[in-house]
């Protein structure tokens, strides 16, 4: 939480401090800009300053933190159906793979708030098994 | 006889050589994170294949680890690739909008902002903060891509390297 809480600050803080904080400002787009294309046509902005990433790839980090507040108060039996199924991450980055790959090829543009959708959905379900994965590492190792 | 133990190194290596090299190549880095994803899956994939080999467990917590150290290592490479390809980069951004701004009438808000950005001249402070926390969003980058490369490539049912993962059905939540 505290990782992608992070990236999700620095992705607004680029555009807020433009003005008062410029050099700052452009290190942290530059930061960015090694995950992002940061394209303005493709990114939500705050004010007239574009934020540090494109649409999709906020809704990745925010569907990433929102995840993990939702793997805390969803009951047990719930995250366990989730962990038992690794598969959710591969169907879960479907919507995000075909959009992309049709913009790409050109066959449709969509929407920053689809992108954004997309995400989302994909990202939200990780942090389940991103602490499974936690999990066990604090566990000792019995073999 | 030696005990066999997974390592992490080269399938790290490996995964992070991709991830820090595609990153940091104009045009190949407009396919966003993707390729700090893909060196952690890449990664994955080098160690469940050593794992399976070696009749070794592989478990989910190998994904993410390998996933992370691939993320560190391709923050390292991408960072240093880049410094040569500074100058190249803003070149290359300058010719993409130009030939953009043909085909409109009005360039959009914030597109002359892009050819600003990398302008500014070096600072050891910022290089080191820089190449800091890109270890820390590539290796976010890298373990979410391990976890992708272990529903892949994770042991099938009845294989002699599966690991049960035990299930606490009274609270499963980390223990962060």
């Amino acid at each position: 939480m505290l990782i992608s809480g992070l990236i999700l600050i620095g992705i607004f803080l680029a555009p807020m401090v433009r003005e008062f904080q410029p050099a700052f400002s452009n290190f942290l787009y530059n930061l960015y800009s090694s995950f992002c294309h940061q394209q303005p046509d493709r990114c939500y902005y705050l004010g007239d300053q574009a934020l540090a990433v494109c649409s999709r790839c906020l809704g990745i980090y925010a569907g990433f933190f929102l995840g993990t507040f939702f793997y805390t108060f969803l009951p047990s039996s719930l995250r366990n159906w989730v962990i038992d199924r690794p598969v959710i991450i591969l169907f879960g980055a479907g919507p995000m793979i075909v959009d992309a790959a049709a913009g790409i090829l050109k066959i449709w543009a969509s929407s920053l708030t689809f992108r954004l959708a997309t995400g989302i959905i994909w990202s939200i379900f990780l942090p389940f098994f991103w602490f499974q994965a936690l999990n066990q590492l604090c566990q000792p190792d019995k073999s | 006889m030696g005990v066999k133990e997974k390592s992490y190194l080269v399938p790290a290596l490996i995964g992070g050589a991709l991830a820090g090299l595609a990153s940091a190549i104009p045009f190949l880095h407009l396919f966003c994170c993707v390729w700090g994803l893909a060196g952690g899956v890449l990664a994955t994939y080098f160690l469940a294949d050593s794992a399976s080999k070696q009749s070794l467990p592989f478990k989910i917590s190998d994904g993410l680890l390998v996933g992370a150290l691939a993320g560190v290592f391709g923050a390292i490479i991408n960072v240093i690739v880049q410094i040569p390809l500074a100058d190249y980069y803003l070149e290359w951004t300058r010719r993409f909008l130009e030939s953009l701004s043909r085909f409109m009438e009005e360039v959009p808000a914030g597109w002359e902002s892009l050819s600003e950005i990398g302008s500014q001249t070096w600072d050891p402070f910022y290089f080191l903060l820089n190449l800091l926390l890109s270890c820390l969003i590539f290796a976010f980058l890298g373990a979410l891509g391990g976890l992708i490369g272990y529903s892949i490539f994770k042991p099938t049912p009845g294989a002699k390297n599966e690991t049960q993962t035990p299930q606490n059905k009274g609270n499963s939540q980390s223990s962060l």
